[in-house]
């Protein structure tokens, strides 16, 4: 048994206790469908900021639970990896995943953020944008330990969508030993075109 | 003519969306081929060498070594199908495919198997290729092995990882596989899965695409085959549409006049191409009979750095427990491989947050080794209002034998000295000692979206037979339906045959396109 599993063991009952209607709603991005009657987030002070530039798939409210998520599973403080905050992990999302997808599975996929996001009240009593780390933390492995195989889907694909974000950088690299390209690091010359077989 | 015939030194000569000025492009050929990866670039380069005037079209992107990164994330959304998002209906498994000229055949790790005659067998028994006999394939066999260059790796093509893991093996008594690969020359990069930019693994990039150049085929990437044509029964050639793959936009429209058409598009396009086209589907078994491969990657811990970040990309791999039990139920096949941090770095969760850190900044400690499970041919390519669906799961008596491969996974990477094995469920499973590898394993049941799995394999959804009630390719590879229609893919198969495929594609294609040229010399 995984040893945080004690730690989520309410909060997963909690998540699981969820309207199964809400969670099919958040099926809808983990499988590509177009949900009907999507959530759309509703603007609070907490939420009330900028997108920086290079978020051309985001609303201000999105952001903020995209970046939430980031921070929740890249607190790298105290590591030798990179800070995610220096670094463009979330144009990378919008710009590489979300700017790909068509725009019913795009509109799903906003459904199933702010559905993460407004899900975390029932066990916290607040949206996951206002979760402390320790809390976030909670949440997000109570989704993937869920019952419910919606809630395992969405927070899966969110955390897949940022965490090869974050690792599609560079200078992520380094701190790992991973050295990235090699052949014209180590001079290695192309070989060309196999000549014509004989068989 | 053969005096005449040059290879170019390297690079192909394509035409893409970029150079097409035209917005309506009408040609005509004698052969036109739908696809260019391991069956399509063997039948262009094997029609084109009689003196057949052949057209290659390939749906994705020309990209050529040069331009290759070595960066993963860039590879995968520039050479994989549906920039590497293509999944089941569920969404739980991750279907990878290359989309690019040359196909998977260049983003794949080279790993090549003869086809077991235990399948050859089983297929003449149960669906009438008695033709395919062990005796009438191993001279297609030898023929690709020579001209790709498989050859079983040098000591030196190898890994850290992969020689910790000869440890484990050598520590449990299981037997040693050591891989075959059409590599020529390795450079040791380990960058397979982002293409070979040092042109040592021979691809068709490299090998059957120019050399049917040479003969005169023409190449067009970016080019997507919306139907094949037919007259009378008799296949007439293909519309199509070439697509910018930088914005999406539709460049011009194209259709190919052809008295001999090649689908090799991928077991995933090429029915939805014949659904598409109302064709060839009496028997109703287009689309269906879809296996896949599914794969677990167990990641071990050391307590010591193991640099598993460059060499040969496969080295070893264990197949005694591949081949179906007296019951007919599938096993598995483990492979090492190297992985770099943008594929890793989603496999695991060993618990939000820090738990997670702690895991990434040990990657340098951590290896790899993938269960790939032999399925059954359970699923279903479908295409209904503009949309494709793969509807296929993992079973429940496929998932035993799932865990039966994670359990033999497990003990090799733990005998090999590993502290630690993560288990990758959507929370993972850590074991630490051989004693808890039943117990933790056993307790794995079969949930939708609990497993990241990995597909490198479709195959399955034309299968060949004898009966055109069963079947949609005859035993010569032409569609019970169609005249000279042709498919040369691996959505051949009639059985998922529990091995990568790649070899058995070549070696089918080479023996369909002999039968295209002899009815038609």
């Amino acid at each position: 048994m995984n040893a945080r599993e004690p730690d989520i063991r309410n909060v997963t009952q909690r998540i699981d206790k969820l309207d199964r209607r809400d969670f099919l709603r958040m099926s809808s991005m983990a499988v590509g469908m177009v949900a009907a009657g999507l959530s759309s987030l509703a603007p609070t002070a907490a939420l009330a900021q900028q997108v920086p530039d290079g978020i051309a798939h985001m609303t201000p409210d999105e952001y903020a639970v995209w970046h939430r998520l980031m921070l929740a599973l890249l607190p790298t403080e105290g590591s030798t990896l990179v800070d995610p905050e220096t670094l463009p992990v979330l144009q990378t999302v919008d710009g590489a995943f979300l700017a790909t997808l068509p725009p019913p599975v795009l509109e799903g996929l906003k459904g199933g953020v702010a559905y993460f996001n407004e899900a975390a009240v029932e066990p916290f009593g607040k949206p996951f944008v206002d979760l402390t780390n320790e809390e976030a933390a909670q949440y997000c492995d109570a989704l993937a330990a869920s019952e419910e195989v919606p809630a395992r889907a969405l927070f899966t694909a969110l955390k897949f969508l940022t965490v090869t974000a974050y690792w599609a950088i560079p200078p992520t690299w380094a701190p790992t030993g991973f050295q990235g390209p090699v052949t014209e690091a180590w001079g290695i010359e192309l070989q060309g075109n196999a000549p014509l077989p004989t068989a | 003519m053969g005096n005449h015939v040059e290879v170019k030194a390297s690079g192909l000569d394509v035409t893409e969306a970029v150079n097409v000025t035209e917005t309506n492009i009408d040609l005509s050929a004698d052969a036109v081929v739908i696809g260019s990866g391991a069956g399509g670039a063997i039948a262009a380069y094997e029609l084109a060498k009689t003196g057949k005037k052949v057209i290659v079209l390939e749906a994705g992107r020309y990209v050529p070594s040069e331009k290759m990164t070595e960066m993963t994330a860039v590879s995968l959304g520039t050479m994989y199908a549906d920039k590497a998002g293509q999944a089941n209906a569920q969404g739980d498994i991750t279907i990878l495919q290359g989309a690019c000229v040359g196909g998977s055949t260049v983003v794949n790790a080279a790993l090549c198997f003869r086809t077991p005659d235990y399948y050859l067998k089983l297929w003449g028994e149960k669906f009438g290729l008695t033709n395919l006999t062990t005796e009438v394939m191993t001279p297609y066999f030898e023929k690709v092995e020579k001209n790709i260059w498989i050859k079983e790796n040098t000591e030196a093509e190898t890994s850290q990882g992969a020689e910790l893991i000869k440890e484990g093996l050598d520590a449990t008594g299981i037997p040693i596989g050591v891989a075959k690969r059409n590599v020529k020359n390795c450079a040791l990069t380990g960058f397979c899965f982002a293409g070979c930019k040092a042109e040592r693994k021979q691809s068709m990039l490299v090998t059957y695409l120019p050399w049917a150049q040479a003969y005169g085929a023409e190449i067009y990437a970016d080019t997507r085959v919306n139907t094949i044509t037919s007259e009378g029964g008799r296949a007439t050639g293909i519309t199509g549409e070439i697509i910018n793959p930088d914005t999406g936009e539709k460049v011009a429209d194209i259709n190919v006049k052809a008295p001999i058409v090649v689908l090799a598009a991928g077991p995933i396009q090429s029915p939805i191409i014949l659904m598409k086209s109302g064709l060839a589907n009496s028997s109703g078994q287009v689309g269906k009979n879809f296996a896949c491969h599914p794969s677990l990657s167990l990641t071990a811990e050391y307590d010591h750095a193991v640099d598993d970040f460059v060499g040969a990309t496969h080295s070893v791999y264990v197949d005694e427990f591949t081949l179906p039990d007296e019951s007919g139920i599938g096993g598995f096949i483990l492979l090492n491989a190297i992985e770099q941090p943008v594929f890793a770095g989603s496999s695991q969760n060993p618990g939000t947050g820090k738990p997670y850190v702690n895991l990434m900044e040990k990657y340098a400690n951590t290896i790899r080794l993938i269960t790939l499970l032999h399925d059954k041919n359970s699923g279903e390519v479908i295409y209904e209002n503009g949309v494709k669906s793969i509807n296929y799961t993992v079973d429940d008596e496929d998932f035993e034998s799932m865990k039966d491969g994670l359990k033999v996974n497990a003990r090799i990477l733990l005998a090999s000295g590993a502290s630690k094995v993560y288990i990758p469920t959507t929370l993972s499973k850590v074991i630490e000692s051989e004693a808890e590898v039943d117990s933790v394993i056993d307790a794995l049941t079969n949930d939708k979206s609990r497993y990241p799995y990995v597909s490198f394999h479709p195959q399955g959804t034309l299968r060949m037979g004898a009966d055109p009630a069963n079947t949609v390719v005859n035993p010569l590879g032409e569609t019970h339906d169609v005249n000279n229609l042709y498919v040369v893919d691996g959505s051949l198969l009639p059985t998922s045959i529990g091995y990568n495929p790649s070899e058995t594609i070549f070696a089918l294609a080479s023996y369909i396109s002999d039968q295209i040229n002899e009815a038609h010399p």
